[in-house]
């Protein structure tokens, strides 16, 4: 029973809530109830379009904007009071608080009844500025209507107005025929700081017209408050979190009287508008489209789906939104935008020479690159666009920040990281072919070190093998040569063979011999004669030397082992003795000692 | 095998700087008391020198670090001309050879006859193994550098 009631709730809150995209429920603030049947049309409008109206007096004690620290409306509409303020309820304060809560707020104006200190103050709290003589209003001696103030000339009319900027929607052109007219009776106008991004005039004032201040007696104005299109006859401000506030000059305007009544227009600078014809204002239509606007009934972007995954080599990945990339990854991002347009969410397309972006940023932008519609569906728009990531790691967003004149605020920021290059991602070194060199330098050392190794070891093992075999070789030819160096009689000459050549020459100097000092003088004195048979001869006497030299030692070495065998067999033999001699005595030691017992 | 090998060289010492006193004289046969050569006949004495004295095993290792010397001059020659495009391969290749060049030299250090007082602890088979051990190491890290 219950979850009937609470779908048929559901089923009830979704029907109403197609009206405006951010509620329906519209307090007005109305200080003489009685003034409604002026406002008949419009309030009836506003009805007929789903807003659920509630009147309150300013002075009406209960009247509260916030219920439990929540927004009790969603839109205000402010129609001017008759007296001096707006009660302890409407302070500057709860009004901007209403805005940063997201509500909107509708405020009018009208130069019978002087503004509020109040609400001059939160419009400068905003930077729109109103004339400091009260009851000042808007007059055009060029662009009035004949019918209703051909002496005062205070009802200004307006064609609809153009966009501010070409590449900005503009919502407020009607059916955009041209011709319309605007009345303008009996207004405020205001001027606007420039500081602030946030204000954009929706209408502006004539050229001729200027702000003049009835109550004074001076015959012409010497010191005009603001004059042509400085002065914003319709002004609008968009919060950053896309609430709306919007100021109409004019109150009356929205009165049944001027929606649907006929004017005509005066002559205008150059003989404009001569024989002008009677005409409908336009006024219902227009104040439909500012209502709407204020009221979040057109120009609201939704985002739907954000999408972002790798696009590598053309094929897409099935992971969506993926926390990490890599950098210089190909890289695809797709967001979906919708608009509301007066009770249904369309495809949004930006206005001609407008395009949305798409940032890719770490504290400033790498990339910011244009996003294209790739499908339409029947709500909405899929803009998308495919890059490749720049190469730098680091926390990165994917970043649409689309904040247009009239349009609400759309900021959305997906957070990846970027990581660099793992180790084996690089590209292998001999795909890029100027590294081949570089290849073929480590090859080559590597190869030349294996042949110096393979030599190396080859000369080693060789080096040994000669050594050993000269060894044994050595032994048995040895004793031949010492044997024929024994029985020739010339080897007399150096006995020590490890005595150089300059040593003997200085022994032959000091030792007189005479087999010895005749070659040694002869040397001296023709050394190229006779050195050559000299050097052979003195080398084969010296490797002679040399062997024997060699050959002494090992004998020395091999007489010393085997008398170290020897002494160490006869030790080991007396051991043994010894051992049985300690026996022999030990057994007759006891033969002893029983013998005595 | 050690005291054996020290034997042979100190054996083979004296010849050869008989033969070196014997040599010098016999190519320059008018001035060879004069100490004024000219340079070339210095070189050529060097030279000769080099041959006579030094031991075989000294001279494939100078032949090697010969051959080194050749192959990192070529590779640089290369980086100055086409540029240091993938620099990684650049130093990889060039680091290969002169690492190379340098382990070959402290081989010839170490297994040098002439040096047998300063390295008298470390035999010629442990300095070859060690020098087989770090080229080895090079090796890998250059062909892992260059990926």
């Amino acid at each position: 029973m219950r979850w009937i009631l609470s779908f048929l709730l559901l089923a009830f809150l979704a029907t109403v809530q197609a009206i405006s995209s951010s509620g329906n429920k519209l307090l007005v603030v109305l200080e003489d109830l009685s003034e409604k049947t002026k406002y008949s049309k419009y309030l009836g409008d506003l009805e007929a379009r789903g807003f659920k109206v509630s009147y309150e007096s300013p002075k009406n004690e209960k009247l509260a904007l916030f219920e439990l620290g929540e927004r009790a409306y969603d839109h205000l509409l402010i129609l001017p009071p008759k007296s001096k303020g707006l009660g302890p309820q409407l302070t500057p304060k709860f009004l901007l608080d209403f805005i940063n809560a997201g509500g909107n707020i509708l405020l009018t104006l009208s130069s019978s009844h002087p503004t509020p200190t109040g609400l001059v103050s939160l419009l400068l709290e905003l930077d729109i500025h109103l004339p400091t003589d009260r009851t000042a209003l808007v007059v055009d001696h060029f662009n009035y209507d004949t019918l209703s103030a051909s002496d005062k000339h205070d009802v200004v009319l307006v064609p609809r107005p153009d966009a501010i900027r070409p590449d900005v929607k503009n919502f407020f052109r009607g059916d955009g025929k041209g011709g319309e007219v605007i009345a303008f009776p009996r207004g405020v106008g205001q001027t606007l700081g420039n500081k602030s991004p946030l204000l954009t005039p929706i209408l502006r004032a004539p050229r001729t017209a200027y702000s003049y201040n009835p109550k004074e007696d001076v015959e012409g104005v010497e010191d005009p408050f603001a004059v042509g299109p400085q002065l914003s006859l319709i002004t609008t401000m968009q919060a950053r979190n896309s609430a709306r506030f919007t100021v109409i000059g004019s109150s009356e305007m929205l009165e049944d009287a001027w929606f649907g009544g006929k004017v005509k227009r005066s002559v205008g600078l150059g003989g404009v508008g001569i024989g002008a014809k009677e005409v409908k204002t336009s006024n219902q239509a227009f104040a439909q489209e500012v209502t709407g606007w204020t009221f979040n009934e057109i120009g609201v972007l939704k985002v739907g789906k954000i999408e972002h995954h790798l696009n590598e080599g053309g094929a897409s990945s099935n992971i969506t939104n993926p926390k990490i990339y890599r950098v210089k990854n190909d890289v695809t991002y797709s967001i979906e935008l919708s608009e509301y347009s007066w009770d249904k969410w369309v495809p949004f397309t930006p206005p001609t020479g407008d395009v949305v972006q798409l940032e890719f940023s770490m504290l400033s932008p790498f990339h910011r690159l244009p996003l294209t519609p790739s499908t339409t569906t029947e709500t909405s728009t899929i803009y998308t666009t495919s890059f490749k990531l720049p190469d730098q790691h680091g926390i990165f967003n994917f970043k649409v920040n689309y904040k247009r004149p009239f349009l609400s605020n759309v900021e959305e920021k997906n957070t990846v990281t970027v990581r660099h290059f793992a180790h084996d991602e690089w590209p292998r070194s001999w795909v890029i072919t100027s590294a081949w060199p570089w290849i073929t330098g480590i090859g080559v050392t590597v190869t030349g070190w294996v042949a110096f190794v393979a030599l190396w070891l080859w000369k080693t093992a060789s080096n040994a093998a000669a050594v050993l075999l000269s060894g044994d070789t050595f032994t048995s030819e040895n004793l031949s040569i010492t044997r024929s160096l024994q029985s020739t009689p010339h080897d007399t000459a150096s006995p020590n063979p490890l005595v150089s050549s300059d040593s003997s020459v200085s022994m032959t100097s000091t030792r007189p011999s005479k087999q010895r000092s005749s070659p040694s003088s002869s040397q001296s004195s023709s050394p190229k004669t006779s050195n050559p048979p000299d050097r052979v001869e003195k080398r084969t006497r010296n490797t002679l030397a040399a062997r024997r030299y060699r050959q002494r030692r090992l004998d020395e070495v091999s007489g010393l082992e085997t008398q170290l065998k020897d002494t160490r067999s006869e030790r080991d033999d007396l051991k043994v003795r010894v051992a049985r001699l300690e026996g022999e005595v030990e057994a007759l030691r006891a033969l002893l000692a029983k013998r005595s017992e | 095998m050690a005291p054996k090998r020290s034997a042979v060289s100190r054996e083979s010492t004296p010849s050869q700087s008989a033969t070196q006193t014997t040599t010098i004289p016999a190519s320059t046969p008018i001035k060879s008391k004069s100490a004024n050569q000219s340079p070339q006949q210095v070189a050529l004495g060097i030279w000769q020198n080099y041959l006579d004295k030094t031991p075989q095993r000294t001279k494939l290792i100078d032949v090697f670090m010969a051959f080194l010397v050749v192959v990192g001059v070529l590779q640089f020659v290369y980086c100055v001309i086409a540029g240091n495009y993938p620099f990684n391969a650049f130093l990889s290749g060039f680091s290969a050879t002169v690492g190379q060049f340098v382990l070959t030299a402290s081989l010839r250090i170490q297994t040098n006859v002439e040096n047998k007082a300063e390295f008298g602890e470390v035999s010629q088979e442990r300095a070859f193994a060690d020098y087989v051990f770090g080229s080895l190491i090079l090796h890998f890290f250059c062909v892992n550098f260059i990926n």
